[in-house]
């Protein structure tokens, strides 16, 4: 579905990501674990449009993506939750889960979607006029899953959404991310420095340090592996 | 008595006035604000879109003989496509730069435009011949004791009130107005969430510029005065409106325009018009000095 090949990426003079190849199959959870400063989330930034591609390609479904704008990105069935969550601090609850459908045509089905995530998250439906910026982290991270389910995606990148939740927060939001995927049918790419947690949702993974890809297998043979049991599973 | 009531209608005749031209600083202070909210760039040459709403409308009406209403709305409709032209040539491209070459090249804009305006209408202060308006825009509509509102005055404060009650619409209760704020709060995740920036960065530029364009008509009937200059001193008070009230804040601007008028016209009225245009730059100095982020505005982060 989803196909990087050697991408590289800088910030100025910093080489972000080296060469970096992976693939997403359709229908798939697959993750991206490393450590801080690895590239994972310049990965993700890149496969949405927001971070310049120096060299290599993005494929998306066969079709290259990599010169293409964010939003187009998003049409085409991409959509990410970015690290930090990034809700708009100043908007209400429901103006940020009506931003997620912006770009989708369907107004009737962001309507259906909207009730859906609302039924699905009682508390953004109790919240829904409250500014985005009172929420807490959890409501948060739910909301800017829900904001991104909006626009309906075929490839749903999440990029740490288990930073800084308590432990049984996050196993409520990777209960959620199970069921995105198997009710719904999105193909979903997990960024994560929870190693234990992707793993164990994941079909297949891959581990990222300094902008490369040094290890890539199914996730329960890498959650054995004694390399990434060492490394980043405590 | 006498003296008391002389008094009292001194004031009202000055709150009158300041009203009625703090009503057009608020419609030009949205678009610097606005501007602000989504690029975070002072637009200096927003008072040259003014000036050229003004002299469009002028010139259509008295080279061309449109009517009065065909020349305004024309002329607010051409200025909203130049704001957009405006954003394309001469901002967008240095959308990444630092922001002091876009601050450098707004300023660049503006004298480009100024002198334009220049070079095709001349130095001289225009004015429209009294048979090319509606004969009742300088009748007396109101008066009670000394007290007078013209027509004029009720008319831009009708325009003023009708923009600014469609432009709150606009922002809080569209698509387009939500994807504003939404990019002036998180210019990338509003990008992640399909989110054309430039396009509502587009439409920004002109809706900001169509309201320069009613201010700039507005105050060319108000004093019956069309100038190349008229864009630089209107848009400094503007401006500081803008700033009064808390740049990048659409409500600030609102509330900046209207105290900005009123101080004005009640410092005119008591101490001495000279100090007319002093106020502004007094008032702007002591927002900067004492309380940066404006009377409404946030100081951590930008909104429209
Ligand atoms: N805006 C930026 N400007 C310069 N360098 C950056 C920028 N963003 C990231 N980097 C650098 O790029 C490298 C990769 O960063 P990235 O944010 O992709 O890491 P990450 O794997 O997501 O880390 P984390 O787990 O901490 O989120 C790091 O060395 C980082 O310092
Ligand atoms: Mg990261």
């Amino acid at each position: 579905m989803l196909k990087l090949d050697n991408v590289n990426s800088h910030y100025g003079q910093i080489h972000a990501l080296k060469g970096i190849s992976l693939e997403v199959e359709q229908g798939s959870i697959c993750c991206l674990i490393g450590a801080n400063g690895a590239g994972k989330s310049t990965t993700l930034m890149a496969i949405s449009g927001i971070q310049p591609v120096s060299s290599g390609d993005v494929t998306f479904e066969g079709e290259s993506i990599k010169k293409m704008t964010p939003d187009k990105i998003v049409r085409k069935g991409i959509i990410q939750v970015p690290e930090g969550r990034r809700i708009f601090p100043y908007l209400t609850v429901e103006e940020n889960l009506m931003i997620g459908g912006y770009a989708n045509p369907d107004k009737a089905k962001v309507a259906e979607i909207a009730d859906k995530y609302y039924e699905i998250f009682p508390i953004l439906k109790e919240r829904c006029n409250q500014l985005g910026g009172t929420l807490s982290g959890g409501e948060q991270q739910m909301l800017a899953i829900a904001r991104a389910l909006m626009g309906s995606p075929r490839l749903l990148l999440l990029d740490e959404p288990s930073l800084g939740l308590a432990p049984l927060i996050v196993e409520n939001i990777m209960k959620i991310i199970k069921q995105i995927r198997e009710e719904e049918g999105i193909t979903i790419m997990l960024v994560e420095q929870n190693a234990q947690a992707a793993l164990e949702l994941s079909d297949f993974g891959y581990v990222v340090e300094t902008g490369e890809v040094v290890l890539e297998d199914k996730a329960d043979k890498l959650l054995n592996d004694p390399k990434v049991k060492e490394a980043y599973l405590g | 008595m006498e003296n008391l009531l002389e008094m009292s209608s001194l004031f009202l005749q000055q709150l009158v006035n300041g009203i009625t031209l703090g009503g057009v600083y608020a419609l030009i202070a949205v678009g610097y604000t606005m501007v602000y909210g989504v690029i975070q760039l002072i637009n200096f040459a927003h008072g040259e879109i003014y000036m050229f709403g003004a002299f469009l409308a002028f010139a259509m009406v008295t080279v061309f003989n449109v009517p009065f209403f065909m020349a305004a709305i024309l002329s607010i409709i051409i200025c909203a496509c130049f704001g957009i032209v405006l954003d394309i040539i001469a901002y967008r491209p240095l959308r990444k730069a630092p922001r002091l070459a876009a601050l450098i090249t707004a300023i660049g804009m503006s004298l480009f435009l100024q002198n334009l305006a220049l070079m095709i209408w001349g130095g001289e202060i225009q004015s429209y011949p009294r048979e090319a308006l509606p004969a009742f825009f300088y009748q007396e509509a109101i008066a009670f004791g000394d007290v007078t509102i013209t027509w004029i005055q009720v008319f831009i404060l009708l325009v003023t009130v009708i923009f600014m009650a469609t432009l709150h619409f606009i922002i809080h209760r569209t698509a387009v107005g939500t994807a504003m704020r939404a990019i002036s709060q998180d210019k990338t995740t509003a990008a992640l969430m399909g989110i054309n920036v430039n396009r509502v960065i587009s439409f920004t530029f002109a809706l900001g510029s169509g309201l320069g364009a009613v201010a700039g008509i507005l105050v060319g009937l108000y004093y019956n005065a069309i100038f190349h200059m008229m864009g630089f001193i209107m848009g400094v008070k503007a401006f500081a409106a803008a700033v009064l009230g808390g740049i990048g804040s659409v409500p600030g601007a609102m509330l900046g325009g209207g105290l900005l008028g009123v101080a004005e016209a009640l410092g005119a009225g008591y101490l001495s018009s000279a100090y007319r245009d002093g106020i502004s730059y007094g008032v702007m100095i002591l927002i900067i000095l004492f309380k940066p982020s404006g009377l409404i505005g946030r100081s951590t982060t930008e909104r429209v």
